[in-house]
């Protein structure tokens, strides 16, 4: 055999291999690149950075408030553009960058651009501090003096200095916590019950008069005094928590050399940036974590953390599937066991299969036309009348929100219910039959159980469209700041009629809504990682159930 | 093998079935859509006897064993004509529900198709389905069964188990104890060792010998030599006709027909 | 594993043995036909033939019906075989039995005193009969082995007999007719021998597999 032979005789098409391995590997780059890139963003907003102190030549167009000096943390560094082309510039002195200087009631902005250029001292000073308050996001300082409520001086120099402004905060941080507990729990609860009296009222009031409803009203009026005299009394109390707040004041000057007075209980945390070892690094970044998944967000959104967009998130998810899958179930069944196949069947199944393509804005406008106004409308005619016209069901909520989506993904899970209910095999349907099962007693015995990997994986597509989908929940019932979690501590427990934050909305909002996008950056990357996280977790969840699943039914022969 | 079975082989003798014609296939054809794949059958079935069908691909074997249980009602576009009647009994009677008709006769498939359920749980299936849920009665079913179908020994420690992880030749014996759990009249048996390997075959068919003192068992197997052993009687189709239909010594050592003969010795087409 | 219809083998097997018992009995009623002159034996012996053709048509049609509908393959092909061809030749045996009964009677009693080597003769095939049997119930292949060699004898002794008789034919031409009877049924009485030794390569071919028919071991010096 030749050379020219072993040529010819080479297989034609092999080409192809390569031709779609590079396909494959284009996706796989663009995914790994993506997800890399949220996660380094996201999980970066955790890393303490140190501080720097600029020092500029003054009167060149840096001064802050008159001052040549700044600090902050570095968050970006990048050549400058330089329009005039005669101006030629290498090193440092070509750069800008960017700083999350912090005080923004001091300087009126917390991310600034600077010019090196002009650039004299670069330092990173020991004892700058930076505190996380409560308002405002974080200050970057000096410490002076901790003004106590005794009238003690302690001086920053002080060997107590540290930990009794630790103490100190961790002292107002319960108290904090102690005043949302009694503002929003203990008052709201005193001001649901009054919202329900009032409502009886009018209820009766609807009735007409007589002197047995005027007595009820009465009296109802009398238990709206009592409780009203509760309310101003937690009132009072939650008054004098938030002056103790106020009784220990820091004394600081930030580099501007302007000085500053923080309340100790306005500082949520602080620490010595440029003093960190990298364990402390570690520790201050788990609890910067922790705080993101547990905590509700501050500062329109900017800071603190994102725990009710997960939690609404997981919850709506959670509500759609359960609304979905014996909707779509039921519906193929239908479809593949019962229906004759004929040409009615083939509309059907393409009209279902267009539904998937069909724009989620649209099923937002229809959940907000039927289910609000219609279904809601109603169900508030009906059960509600007495607190219109203020809307119960007939506004946006999670219960609506969570059919919109669902209605969305029934697609996906009638036509991966009917796949798997078609590649259960004929011959196990027969032997139940043979047995002399009925039809129902087969798919009910026989044919779900064997199919239930495949539905569960078009569950999990439909989960994760459902998961990620925004656009229609705005309509619906997604809010950027949910005063309540849709299922608490106050009875009935679930209220589905509540609005709801949602990590995707969450996302949105905090990068083209937010105040200060420069700020809200961060935040995005973190919160879309944590999206990312949660459809994989759930994904992960549904996968890990179908392959039990799978294990237990596969119908091996041999 | 044990005695009593010697005896109802011995030789040519053969013990004289008590009602020959209990399945009575009576002038029937059959047709899916327009094709007639049965032209006017006319056989008679003896009661607690091995009748094997025999015949090539597409001969229509299959097809009338599936009209024996109704089986081909699944299929859309089937038409008949004429009647079978089981102990007299028309399978095609309107006021007969089919369900209590394959109560009455067992299938056993090509394939073998276990559930995907426990051992315990494939055999009691048939009973489940019908409501019955006591466990003791269900314990002695699926004892009597397995050891019915020659398994019992085997899975005996297993029956909670998943049926999906036994052997091929067991999973067939198990669908044999699961067909016959709920005391059928009528056996069929469709190919049931058509995936098996030799033992397993074997095993199977000593089975089938001893389930007909119990059994009308009617068999459609592709194996000649399977229908020489194991049948009393054979059917031999061809082209959705039969052609002969007799003992089975007879068809396979003498057979009247020319296309018996063909088939039976190798020489068909 | 043993199947079901394996136990009609053993009833192929059964039948050969009856009929192996069977034939004995016939030969050696026949010799005794010849050596007691008691001619009432005939009668037993023709009936005995009977059950004897009879039983070899019933392994001939149970062997075909094996054949048929079991496919056997291996040493059961070679029972089978062997059951066939072996009954064949106890159904000769039991003719040449017939044979030597009819000739015994149709001889006048006393004319011939000295029967030669005929009774040793018979004794020798007789057991030779006996042997070749017992090595196909017992399956002893050694034993089936050695049954040609001692066939030859019996082929000497037939010589003798035959060339005596011929002697005899020629001083005594009165008694020449019951002379030729006698030496038919010594020739008879090697044919027993024969057979008997063609049942003993069969059976060698039934334990092993190996036909040693007309091989040096076997040869037949005629």
């Amino acid at each position: 055999m030749n050379k020219e032979s072993i040529k010819s005789d080479r297989p034609k098409g092999e080409v192809a291999v390569w031709f779609s391995s590079l396909g494959l590997s284009l996706s796989l780059i663009l995914i790994i690149g993506l997800v890399s890139m949220i996660f380094y963003n996201g999980i970066l907003v955790f890393w303490p950075d140190q501080v720097v102190m600029l020092e500029f030549q003054k009167g060149k167009g840096q001064d802050v408030k008159g001052s040549n000096f700044i600090a902050g943390e570095i968050t970006k560094q990048q050549s400058k553009i330089i329009k005039d082309l005669n101006v030629k510039l290498d090193g440092l002195a070509a750069q800008e960058w960017q700083l999350h200087v912090g005080n923004k009631d001091a300087y009126g902005f917390s991310y600034k651009f600077f010019d090196m250029q002009h650039l004299v001292k670069e330092s990173y000073p020991q004892d700058i501090i930076l505190a996380e308050r409560n308002e405002y996001g974080s200050a970057i300082f000096f410490a002076k003096y901790l003004q106590l409520k005794n009238g003690d001086k302690l001086n920053k120099d002080d060997p107590k200095f540290e930990t009794t402004l630790k103490e100190l905060t961790q002292e107002c941080k319960a108290r904090r916590k102690d005043i949302l507990q009694i503002e929003k729990f203990e008052i709201g609860k005193i001001n649901s019950k009054i919202e329900d009296i009032r409502l009886e009222v009018r209820a009766l009031q609807r009735k007409g008069s007589n002197p047995e409803i005027e007595a009820k009203i009465h009296s109802f009026d009398a238990e709206i005094k009592f409780l009203q005299k509760g309310y101003e009394d937690l009132a009072a109390k939650s008054r004098v928590l938030r002056e103790k707040q106020n009784e220990n004041t820091l004394h600081a000057e930030i580099v501007t050399g302007e000085p500053m007075i923080l309340p100790v209980g306005n500082i949520y945390s602080f620490y010595y940036p440029n003093r960190l070892s990298t364990v402390d690094k570690i520790s201050i970044f788990t609890k910067h974590f922790a705080e993101f998944f547990t905590e509700d967000p501050r500062e329109a959104n900017t800071e603190g953390g994102i725990f009710p967009a997960i939690f609404g998130t997981f919850v709506m998810t959670l509500l759609m599937s359960l609304a979905v899958t014996p909707f779509g179930v039921v519906a193929a069944i239908y479809l593949r066991e019962y229906a004759k196949q004929g040409f009615l069947v083939r509309a059907v199944r393409v009209a279902v299969n267009n539904l998937a393509g069909v724009p989620s804005i649209v099923f937002g406008i229809f959940g907000l036309g039927f289910f609000v106004y219609l279904v809601g409308g109603t169900l508030d005619e009906i059960f509600f009348s007495l607190s219109l016209p203020t809307p119960t069901f007939g506004t946006g909520g999670i219960i609506w929100a969570a059919l919109t989506l669902a209605l969305m993904t029934v697609p996906v899970v009638i036509v991966a219910t009917e796949e798997a209910l078609s590649a259960v095999s004929r011959g196990m349907r027969e032997g139940s039959l043979a047995c002399g099962a009925s039809k129902w007693q087969t798919i009910q015995n026989i044919i779900l159980p064997a199919s239930a990997p495949g539905i569960l994986t078009g569950l999990i597509l439909a989960m994760a469209r459902g998961a990620g989908e925004v656009a229609p929940l705005m309509l619906v019932g997604v809010v950027k700041l949910a005063p309540e979690l849709p299922i608490d501590g106050v009875a009935p427990f679930v209220h589905l009629e509540r609005k709801f934050m949602h990590l995707g909305f969450h996302i949105y909002d905090l990068g083209f809504q937010s105040p200060d996008s420069e700020a809200a950056i961060p935040m995005v990357f973190a919160t879309t990682f944590l999206l990312i996280m949660l459809v994989v977790a759930l994904n992960l969840g549904a996968i890990i159930i179908r392959n039990r699943l799978r294990k237990k039914y596969q119908a091996s022969t041999f | 093998m044990n005695k009593m079975t010697k005896n109802t082989t011995n030789g040519t003798k053969e013990v004289a079935s008590e009602k020959p014609d209990y399945i009575k296939v009576d002038n029937f054809s059959f047709y899916y859509g327009s094709a007639k794949v049965l032209h006017s059958l006319n056989l008679d079935i003896p009661y607690k006897k091995v009748t094997a069908f025999i015949g090539p691909s597409g001969c229509g074997k299959s097809t009338l064993l599936r009209n024996l249980n109704r089986m081909n009602d699944l299929v859309d576009g089937i038409k008949h004509e004429g009647d079978i009647r089981v102990d007299g009994e028309s399978i095609y009677d309107p006021f007969l529900e089919v369900i209590s008709l394959r109560k009455r006769i067992g299938m056993v498939f090509q394939k073998s198709n276990p559930f995907p359920k426990t051992i315990y749980e494939n055999v009691v299936y048939s009973l489940r389905i019908a409501g019955r849920n006591s466990k003791s009665e269900l314990d002695t079913v699926v004892e009597k069964s397995l050891r019915g179908a020659a398994l019992w020994d085997e899975v005996k420690d297993r029956l909670h188990e998943s049926a999906l992880g036994m052997s091929g030749g067991q999973m067939q014996r198990l669908c044999i104890a699961r067909a016959i759990a709920n005391k059928p009249e009528i056996l069929l048996m469709d190919e049931p060792c058509s995936a098996l390997d030799p033992i397993a075959t074997a095993k199977v068919e000593e089975l089938i010998h001893e389930l007909k003192t119990e059994f009308t068992i009617v068999i459609v197997t592709h194996n000649m030599q399977q229908a020489a052993r194991v049948s009393d009687r054979t059917a031999f189709f061809y082209l959705g006709k039969l052609i002969e239909y007799d003992k089975t010594e007879q068809l396979f050592m003498s057979p009247k027909v020319k296309q018996t003969e063909d088939y039976v010795s190798g020489r068909f087409g | 594993m043993e199947r079901f219809f394996h136990s009609e083998l053993d009833n192929i097997r059964t039948d050969m043995i009856r009929m192996g018992s069977k034939s004995v009995d016939i030969v050696r009623l026949a010799i005794r036909t010849l050596i007691e002159n008691d001619t009432s034996l005939v009668g037993e012996v023709i009936k005995s033939d009977d059950e004897i053709d009879e039983l070899n048509k019933t392994i001939d049609a149970e062997v075909v019906r094996y054949f048929t509908l079991r496919a056997p393959v291996a040493k059961d092909v070679r029972l089978l075989t062997v059951a066939m061809k072996c009954s064949r030749e106890l159904e000769r045996i039991a003719d040449e039995a017939v044979s030597i009964a009819k000739r015994a009677r149709s001889m006048t009693p006393g004319s011939i005193k000295d029967y030669y080597n005929i009774p040793r003769t018979a004794e020798l095939a007789l057991l030779l009969l006996n042997d070749s049997l017992d090595a196909f119930t017992q399956e002893d292949i050694v034993k089936a082995h050695g049954i040609p060699q001692r066939d030859k004898d019996i082929d000497v002794l037939h010589r003798k007999t035959y060339n005596k008789l011929s002697d005899f034919i020629l001083e005594h031409k009165k008694l020449s007719s019951d002379a030729i009877h006698l030496m038919f049924i010594s020739k008879s009485i090697e044919r027993v021998g024969d057979h008997a030794t063609n049942i003993a390569e069969e059976v060698v071919y039934m334990l092993s597999g190996n036909d040693i028919r007309h091989t040096e071991e076997t040869k037949h010096n005629h």
